[in-house]
């Protein structure tokens, strides 16, 4: 005792710094997880051979999926078998259904008190908390445990209200998830799988209290439900990491705007990016400058535009024009109209700052309007920086975890502090969107780029055609390609390229991560080149990779 | 360690005590300064497990013109991880299947040359040898303590994104252990993950919260559309790998234990599963085993299926025994046997 009195002292004199390298130890989050995991398992039951529901009722309530119901009513079955995790099974009839939510209820042939979930508090739903999901997935086999799966809740559509009508989450879930749980780390029932990914969207599931108000009426059913639980946090470590990741995105949520363009004849696609389709609904912007500058993915049809209109986290609708493609990111720049009431723009943190398992966030605001105002919660994907200076476009891409895909592509990267890391690429072949493989413009790139987009210039890939080498004597040039700007320039086989535009360069990496960098097809490059015992510096003008 | 965290603790309390003089601390701020002793703690694991995560380039001699005589090219990538500072490397037979060379790049960036040493090419893992001294060895993790829900962390070259090096890494849990998954490579007893595991990822580590390695990863679910995680990766148990050692380290293609034994599956409520076949003169022909013995245990665990039967024959390699207990008609017995099995040379490269 007497040894933590004398310490602090020590430390404030020491300072603030070993404070900063304080971590929480894992192994306790490990532990909250596994055992929160072996607390809900037995709450979670197979349905039949393809479906998952859970038990809402130690009186032998099951809440599964329509389908379960339809199933039965279709085939003429009376009943359904329902498994537990410890291999208890029961014979189950459909006590009622509603096909608004997507459930129904069964009731249970057996004599027991069965574990069952309780229902969380609806009031307690914000985008970035954690929610865990256990299901029969595939990949499991009819005897093995269900699968546990970790996710945030990435979006909540809702009803002119305001209420909770729709929750999206990033939790894996694979057919034979049909009807099954979604918990928070609490443990309380949130909500009950209403479509598996497809198309743009990730898991969608519907909010627990509008299932049981939806029952409610019912005498057969209004007891199924326990009550909802209204504890008051625990100060666990995984809360806090849910608690923080909405934290986090709410107070950035402003620096996402949704986007909405139309052109006056739409069939005039931009065509498929990267092996991928464009988006046709809105799209994602992010605010990276105060003068309204909003960087978004491609728009998903050519210019001229009749209208674009940018809808604001506080429920502005702004005029914005375009102002460029860029080709090389996949990433477009618009120009919003303020009207004298700026947008807040996030503090920025540089890649170098960076740590790898950081983590990030990626925001988005993809989502459909509610009553002509932007969804208030906008869109979130949680994971850490896998990995900084990834691929060929532009070199410096930062790569995360967190789900890409069109409700983010164009968003904003941001981190625990929600400072602006970067904004999301939009998903590419051969990485698909979300795959765990997303990829982000650091936001020293974006603010180099800044000045040319302000300007309005389109970019594309540009090349100067030469083979090159790296060689004893320097970066060689094996040979130059008839008809292109290397040849114009008077570049010839054999010369050593020593600069570009005044900066050196040593190797055909650095050759071409400057290009990719900081030039576009049509731009002027200065090359500066040895030849023999001669150094001259030569100029070329971009031309576009086809 | 003990006074250390106790250090840490006190620290966050003078931290606080400071924040509080100044106007009480937010909740927002609280709960963010949690996670963030989260975040700090996973950036730690990350800077570790990255050392020991490795990129392996299978390099093959392939016709690029038609006529001309063959190129050395590299036709496959994937991961693997150090176990030994002396230069023992696992990854998974798949990754460098066909090879005339093999390389590892190393976290910071360095090529090493590696030659296969040996493999146990049914369960999809291979040990190679790269002659360097001073490698960051990982730690086995004891698969008995593996539990659903708890964090892991994928390192490794997805999509060869990365061939410079800087392993990539990503987060998630234990969705579940004892899966199967059957078919080319057999994946018995194989730890199920959420954590983002996509082509390229072959043969790298799967880690836990504390850094040692919790198995191979090796095989994914995907969708229709395409070879992209959907967030089921099946990642080859330690203990599996770890039974395999002590054979491994004698070189080539060392053969999971023979019993002879064919099995089937029992009426739905009987226990155990059933002896349809014994091959002659195996391991349990000559101990005596017969058509219809009605197999309960296995080395003293509890069988209930063919799954677990599988899963439980597939930890043990050739020279370790078995010992079941069945029933022969009403009768309880039980039988020990040593499994069988030939080490054969790798095939030449």
């Amino acid at each position: 005792m007497m040894r933590r009195c004398v310490l602090p002292l020590f430390l404030v004199v020491v300072g603030a710094a070993p404070c900063e390298a304080q971590s929480a130890n894992l192994g306790s989050l490990d532990k909250e997880l596994v055992e929160l995991a072996k607390k809900l398992a037995p709450t979670v039951v197979r349905v039949g051979a393809n479906n998952s529901g859970v038990s809402i009722s130690p009186k032998g309530f099951v809440l599964t999926d329509f389908a379960v119901a339809k199933q039965l009513r279709d085939s003429g079955q009376a009943t359904i078998d329902v498994a537990f995790s410890d291999q208890r099974s029961y014979t189950a009839t459909v006590v009622a259904s509603d096909e608004a939510t997507s459930t129904a209820i069964l009731r249970l042939d057996g004599n027991r008190t069965f574990p069952n979930a309780r229902p969380g508090d609806p009031a307690d739903l914000e985008i970035g908390h954690l929610l865990m999901t256990i299901g029969n997935s595939f990949g499991t086999a009819a005897e093995s445990p269900p699968a546990v799966t970790l996710g945030v809740i990435a979006g909540i559509e809702r009803d002119l209200q305001g209420n909770a009508v729709r929750l999206e989450t990033s939790a894996a879930t694979n057919p034979g998830q049909e009807g099954g749980p979604f918990f928070n780390l609490r443990g309380d029932l949130i909500g009950l799988e209403y479509s598996l990914p497809a198309g743009d969207d990730l898991t969608l599931l519907t909010p627990i209290d509008r299932i049981a108000a939806q029952y409610a009426a019912d005498e057969k059913t209004a007891l199924a439900f326990d009550k909802p639980r209204s504890s008051t946090p625990p100060s666990s470590l995984a809360e806090s990491l849910s608690r923080g990741f909405a934290i986090a995105a709410r107070r950035a949520r402003a620096a996402v705007v949704t986007l909405v363009i139309r052109r006056a004849d739409d069939k005039v696609e931009i065509p498929a990016l990267y092996g991928l389709p464009v988006r046709k609904g809105p799209i994602t912007g992010t605010v990276v400058d105060a003068s309204g500058i909003v960087v978004a993915q491609l728009p998903p049809f050519l210019a001229p535009f009749e209208s674009i209109a940018a809808y604001t986290a506080d429920g502005r609708v702004l005029k914005a024009t375009h102002l460029c493609n860029d080709h090389k990111a996949g990433l477009a720049a618009l120009q919003l109209e303020l009207e004298g009431r700026p947008l807040p723009v996030l503090e920025t943190r540089p890649s170098g700052e960076l740590d790898l398992g950081q983590f990030c966030l990626a925001l988005g605001a993809a989502y459909p309007l509610v009553g002509g105002v932007a969804a208030k919660d906008g869109f979130v994907t949680t994971g850490i920086l896998s990995a900084k200076h990834q691929l060929d476009v532009y070199r410096d891409a930062l790569q995360t975890d967190a789900g890409v895909g069109a409700k983010n592509a164009g968003g904003a990267l941001i981190d625990l502090r929600s400072r602006l890391l970067g904004v999301v690429l939009p998903p590419s072949m051969p990485f698909g969107a979300n795959s765990g493989l997303g990829f982000v413009m650091p936001i020293e790139v974006v603010l180099t780029n800044l000045p040319r987009w302000k300007a309005g210039s389109n970019c594309e890939p540009g090349m100067l055609g030469v083979m090159l080498a790296d060689s004893q004597g320097g970066l060689r040039i094996e040979s130059v390609t008839k008809g292109q700007p290397a040849e114009a320039a008077g570049l010839r086989a054999g010369d050593v390229i020593t600069h570009l535009d005044g900066e050196k360069v040593a190797n055909r990496q650095e050759f071409t991560d400057f290009l990719a960098k900081k030039k576009c097809a049509g731009d002027s490059l200065k090359i500066t080149i040895a030849r023999g015992a001669e150094v001259t510096t030569l100029a070329a003008v971009l031309a576009k990779r086809s | 360690m003990r006074r250390c965290r106790e250090i840490l603790a006190t620290c966050a309390l003078a931290l606080s005590s400071r924040a509080f003089a100044q106007g009480a601390l937010t909740d927002d701020e609280a709960v963010l300064r949690e996670a963030e002793k989260i975040e700090r703690a996973v950036v730690n694991l990350v800077a570790r497990v990255q050392k020991s995560t490795v990129s392996v380039l299978n390099y093959q001699m392939v016709e690029v013109e038609q006529g001309k005589p063959k190129v050395e090219r590299i036709v496959g990538v994937g991961s693997g991880f150090i176990v030994g500072s002396d230069g023992r490397i696992f990854t998974n037979v798949h990754v460098i299947n066909g090879h005339s060379r093999i390389e590892v790049v190393l976290h910071d960036g360095r090529v090493l040359p590696a030659i296969e040493h040996a493999e146990v090419s049914q369960f999809d893992f291979a040990l190679l040898i790269c002659r360097i001294d001073g490698l960051a060895a990982a730690e086995w993790a004891k698969s008995n303590l593996v539990q659903p829900g708890q964090l892991v962390i994928a390192a490794g070259n997805p999509r060869a994104l990365a061939m410079q090096g800087r392993p990539v890494v990503t987060l998630g849990i234990v969705s579940g252990l004892g899966r199967t998954a059957m078919g080319g490579f057999d994946y018995p007893n194989a730890v199920q993950t959420d954590a983002e595991i996509n082509p390229g990822n072959s043969g790298g580590p799967l880690f836990d919260s504390n850094g040692r390695i919790i198995g191979i990863n090796g095989k994914i679910a995907t969708t229709t559309q395409g070879a992209t995680n959907v967030g089921v990766g099946f990642t080859i148990p330690a203990q599996q790998v770890r039974n395999f050692i002590p054979a491994l380290l004698g070189g080539g293609m060392v053969q999971p234990g023979y019993s002879g034994l064919t099995i089937g599956a029992t009426a739905p409520d009987v226990d155990g599963v059933l002896i349809q076949a014994v091959a002659p003169s195996s391991p349990a022909a000559k101990a005596g085993l017969k058509p219809g013995d009605r197999i309960v245990a296995l080395n003293g665990e509890k069988i209930d299926s063919t799954t677990t039967w599988l899963n439980k024959v597939a930890m043990l390699p050739s020279g370790w025994d078995m010992s079941v207990s069945f029933y022969r008609k009403d009768k309880l017995a039980s039988k020990k046997f040593d499994l069988e099995g030939k080490t054969l040379p790798l095939p030449k490269r």
